[in-house]
């Protein structure tokens, strides 16, 4: 497990909405420079913001604001969410670090 | 019935672990220490190890190094006596499984394990959804549909026969792959290679049926591009690199070139010469396998955006995402295109290709769905039209 477990990129998740609810943790399925779709133990609420500090295979994003859309619970038990990134900025940050690493799109002139 | 192992130093932490977990249907073997529990392991064979330890202590990250070499695809949840989710987020990146704060009850630890006793040594992933309850109309409207659909079964049966009768079986032109980031595609004689960016592996899949034979992490690299090389795999290496992999089970690094014309999108190895193509100058190069893979010549590339390059026996392919199409390409000058071959499966603009092969008779291309990682990645079939076959494979 210690193999497979780092691969999905865990992300620091805190509650723009709600600052005195504890901050958690769980793990990115997928990212896009858009958005990515977000697995933890603790319930989330649609339409809600959060702040997700994460890595991109060593570029470190901190405070990405992320509205959550489509939450649903796994047969598990976990939370399963879409969440979009709000920020535009911080979209072109995210897309260029995942560009960087797939280098399979133009460069980025932004 | 699933046996779990627990390693708490504490006696009354480990006894409010056992009775949570035993709660939740399981034998427990507790251990105080990590000898303790690599003996739990060697000897009775866990489906997961559960460590006990304050945000400060370290025998959880001792524990994922023990069993490295022990049982690697075992899981490892750690139970923090104390909520600190920076400290999680490290154990998580450290390897752990998952991160549990207190309290350690049943009701709040079933999630968890029901996860890591799913888990096959894959990833970790979301399970299905859980299904919602159906009303009364929802029922009055099945009981509709049963009747229309008895009312049908007639005319279906009579259409299926017929259907059977001038049936001609086609083998199916798309697979649904495991994963979502498909970013290379290469092909050995036997077995196709396809390389996943996100999840850092190369996974080796059947050539019929695309099941995944064997998957292969890779924590140093970020793999992209592939061509196969005689007893060798090339990968384009995120940001900047390419690594050439011995073809064994591990894929063992046997070199690791600085990429001297990023971003490669496309590799192919034409028997001499290692060729790329970036999208960074939109070019050609043609490359010395030799320990630096030296750019011995580039040619500007004759299409829109390229994505992917192959090698057929005796030309260069390219896969146009501009216009969705292939370019053969002038082995000589490949700026010249001397065949253009259209991809009706990436007209729609859901697909953006990632990979291309080349089997001796068809094209086999991977494929990301757009938005990139909404949805799993695609290996698509391209059947050749006969007379085009024929000119590719007497030109």
């Amino acid at each position: 497990m210690r193999v497979d477990a780092s691969r999905f990129v865990p992300v620091l998740v805190r509650f723009a909405d709600d600052p005195s609810r504890a901050e958690t943790w769980g793990r990115l399925l997928s990212l896009n420079p858009d958005g990515a779709r977000l697995i933890l133990r603790a319930p989330i609420p649609v339409g809600g913001l959060l702040l997700l500090d994460f890595d991109v295979f060593g570029d470190p994003f901190s405070g990405v604001e992320a509205l959550i859309s489509d939450p649903s619970l796994d047969e598990d038990g976990y939370t399963v969410a879409g969440v979009s990134f709000r920020r535009t900025e911080q979209r072109v940050a995210v897309g260029r670090a995942v560009r960087r690493v797939v280098a399979s799109e133009l460069p980025d002139d932004r | 019935m699933a046996v779990l192992a627990v390693v708490a130093k504490d006696e009354e932490q480990r006894l409010t672990l056992k009775l949570a977990l035993e709660e939740l249907g399981h034998l427990v073997a507790a251990a105080k220490d990590l000898s303790g529990a690599m003996e739990i392991v060697s000897r009775q064979r866990p489906r997961l190890m559960i460590v006990a330890q304050a945000p400060s202590e370290t025998v959880a990250e001792s524990a994922l190094a023990e069993l490295e070499r022990e049982a690697p695809l075992l899981p490892v949840i750690v139970a923090m006596t104390e909520r600190k989710a920076a400290r999680a987020l490290d154990l998580l990146k450290a390897g752990a499984y998952e991160v549990v704060a207190p309290p350690w009850t049943a009701e709040h630890m079933a999630a968890t394990v029901s996860k890591a006793l799913r888990f096959k040594g894959t990833a970790f992933e979301a399970s299905r959804p859980i299904e919602k309850k159906i009303g009364v109309g929802a029922y009055a409207a099945l009981g509709l549909l049963l009747v229309a659909m008895a009312a049908g079964w007639g005319a279906l049966e009579r259409h299926r026969r017929l259907a059977r009768e001038s049936e001609v079986p086609v083998p199916p032109s798309e697979f649904a792959l495991p994963y979502a980031h498909p970013a290379g595609l290469a092909y050995d004689g036997k077995r196709y290679w396809i390389s996943d960016w996100f999840s850092q592996t190369i996974h080796r899949h059947d050539p019929n049926t695309f099941a995944v034979l064997r998957t292969r992490y890779l924590p140093q690299e970020v793999p992209g591009a592939l061509a196969y090389a005689g007893d060798a795999l090339y990968a384009a290496a995120a940001p900047r690199g390419i690594v050439k992999h011995l073809l064994d089970d591990r894929l063992s690094v046997l070199s690791w070139s600085r990429d001297a014309a990023p971003q490669t999108v496309g590799l192919a190895y034409d028997g001499l010469y290692l060729w790329s193509v970036d999208t960074k100058t939109k070019k050609i190069h043609k490359r010395i396998p030799d320990e630096g893979l030296s750019v011995i010549e580039s040619y500007p590339y004759p299409g829109g955006v390229p994505t992917a390059l192959t090698f057929d026996g005796r030309a260069l392919w390219s896969l146009d995402w501009t216009n969705r199409e292939l370019l053969r390409h002038d082995f000589k000058n490949p700026n010249r295109v001397t065949m253009r071959l259209p991809l009706d499966a990436y007209r729609g603009g859901r697909w953006k290709p990632t990979g291309l092969a080349f089997d001796g008779s068809r094209f086999v291309s991977t494929a990301e769905e757009l938005p990139r990682g909404e949805g799993l990645g695609r290996v698509f079939i391209h059947e050749i039209p006969p007379e085009h076959l024929r000119a590719i494979l007497t030109p």
